[in-house]
């Protein structure tokens, strides 16, 4: 079976930061995603297998967002990552 | 070493006069030190004194001998000496004399020689190699031979090998983790790979179980080849076509590509999140993430990797390339719930480049033969990604050795049964891994 999730890019913009947001589990994660749009945070993907909803938001807004029942922790996204171009020897 | 192997060694250094060349360049090889000798003597006798020293030799001496009069047309077969002590070559004054012969009479090449006597001088016999040949790739050559026959004839019953050699139609990686021999194939095991993508179209792969699904809103076939290499070494066919060697390890797993990166090889954390997200979501018992960032553990990798585990999943991750210095595994394979593996090279060591720190398992990663997408269909390649397919590969047999391998209890099986190497764990964890029997 072929799926095709198109992604929806958040740009992180001069004021927003991407974010990623790790939930407790208590509260279905479309409910603490709404919540969390309610409160600014510009939704990218809700990942209800690992519990964690990625997007961006501005940096002030973290406090806010972890005072969200069913939110766990909000931390900036990691760096990205990157395989080596397909003409180098080691992969 | 195993009983038959010490026998064998023990009855080659004896050096019989009837013991062929590559025996007596095994044993020479065992024993270490000089290895140029073969153990056995000549002794070089006075011209006209060879017949008297020859009757000395078997009245008072004992020896048993053969004499080159005894073979047709005195073409001595040496193999033929059966269990002469020594072979006399009349023509040239020239007799071999056997190891276990010689010690017994105290003879060696620094017995003093009468003057009078018939014997001008007792000598050690020399291997000899035609001119050009590296003696010491001959030498590893016939170990190699050797092993591989010992290999059959003991059907792989407990000997145990310092190199493991290449068989013909297998790559080295594949023999090295033992997928050859091992009688699963992973049927019925999911196997995703987050990696950028694969060539669905790619003719060896007809006819396989594929769930696709792309996180970077570019299709799953594209033009990078790093996600069908990776995918070829864990999930490539049992007998590709034509005078393809085989390299794929679980040959009949579901595999399930999750584009993670672009075809550049980029890719957020986001996307790789997504991508993990999808794998546990469809329970894949392996999920084989081949790629890496730099920074500290992630909390969100070291989440996801903890909700695989909880879902039956296991996330196995390559450790990076920023070998040899400590302290150089990249993230996702820096977390705690995720495996990280390092690479070993063709003689099982760390490979170079291989990160080092937290490495939990090792597995092949230089030149590494797997497909590629059309039209080169395979390419060789050097990476912790190669290492992590073949984990991931040698996972997928396992876990379908019983339900109860998953998770937790699946990483417990591999790092139990890897081969220990003797190298530190900071570069190669448990060791490298082995697919089951």
């Amino acid at each position: 079976m072929k799926k095709k999730a198109a992604a929806k890019k958040s740009p992180a913009t001069a004021d927003k930061k991407a974010m990623v947001v790790m939930c407790t589990g208590e509260r279905p994660m479309h409910e603490v995603a709404h919540d969390l749009k309610s409160a600014g945070f510009e939704v990218d993907g809700v990942l209800d297998a690992i519990r964690q909803v990625t997007g961006s938001a501005e940096p002030g807004l973290k406090g806010k967002l972890e005072g969200i029942r069913g939110v766990h922790k909000v931390h900036d996204a990691g760096p990205d990552v990157q395989i080596p171009s397909p003409d180098s020897p080691v992969q | 070493m195993a009983t038959k192997k010490r026998a064998d060694a023990a009855i080659a250094s004896e050096a019989h006069v009837s013991t062929d060349a590559e025996t007596l360049l095994m044993a020479a090889l065992e024993r270490g030190g000089d290895t140029s000798k073969a153990g056995r003597f000549l002794m070089t006798f006075k011209e006209g004194a060879m017949d008297a020293g020859i009757k000395h030799l078997e009245s008072h001496r004992g020896l048993r001998l053969a004499h080159a009069r005894d073979f047709k047309d005195q073409a001595v077969m040496l193999e033929e000496a059966g269990y002469a002590d020594a072979v006399v070559f009349p023509d040239i004054h020239v007799a071999l004399m056997g190891g276990a012969a010689a010690a017994e009479r105290g003879l060696t090449a620094d017995t003093s020689i009468a003057e009078d006597g018939p014997v001008l001088s007792i000598d050690p016999e020399y291997f000899v190699f035609a001119n050009g040949i590296n003696v010491a790739d001959y030498m590893k050559g016939v170990v190699r031979t050797a092993e591989m026959i010992a290999r059959d004839l003991s059907a792989g019953v407990g000997a145990e090998e310092e190199i493991t050699p290449e068989v013909l139609g297998v790559t080295w990686g594949l023999t090295a983790c033992k997928a050859p021999p091992s009688t699963r194939d992973g049927n019925g095991i999911k196997v995703a790979v987050l990696d950028d993508g694969f060539d669905l179209g790619h003719p060896e792969f007809a006819g396989r179980s594929f769930t696709t699904a792309t996180f970077v809103g570019s299709p799953i076939t594209g033009l990078s080849g790093h996600g069908t290499h990776v995918a070829g070494t864990a999930c490539g066919p049992k007998a590709p076509a034509g005078p393809i060697r085989r390299y794929g390890i679980g040959f009949r797993t579901r595999i399930f590509i999750g584009k993670v990166l672009t075809d550049s090889g980029s890719g957020t954390q986001a996307q790789v999140l997504a991508g993990m997200n999808w794998a546990v979501g469809n329970r894949c018992e392996v999920i084989c993430i081949a790629l890496g960032g730099p920074g500290g553990v992630q909390p969100s990798y070291t989440a996801a990797g903890q909700a695989a585990l909880n879902n039956g999943c296991l996330m196995i991750a390559s450790a990076g390339q920023s070998g040899p210095a400590l302290g150089t595994v990249g993230a996702p394979a820096n977390s705690p719930t995720i495996v990280s593996v390092g690479a070993v090279d063709m003689s099982l060591a760390p490979a170079t480049f291989s990160s080092r720190g937290k490495i939990d398992i090792a597995g092949p990663g230089v030149d590494v033969f797997s497909s590629w997408p059309r039209p080169l269909l395979h390419r060789t390649l050097s990476g912790t990604s190669s290492s992590a397919a073949h984990v991931a590969g040698c996972a997928a047999l396992w876990a379908q050795t019983g339900p109860s391998l998953r998770g937790a209890a699946l990483r417990a099986k591999l790092f139990a049964t890897a081969r220990h190497l003797p190298f530190p764990a900071t570069a190669v964890g448990a060791g490298l891994v082995q697919a089951p029997a």
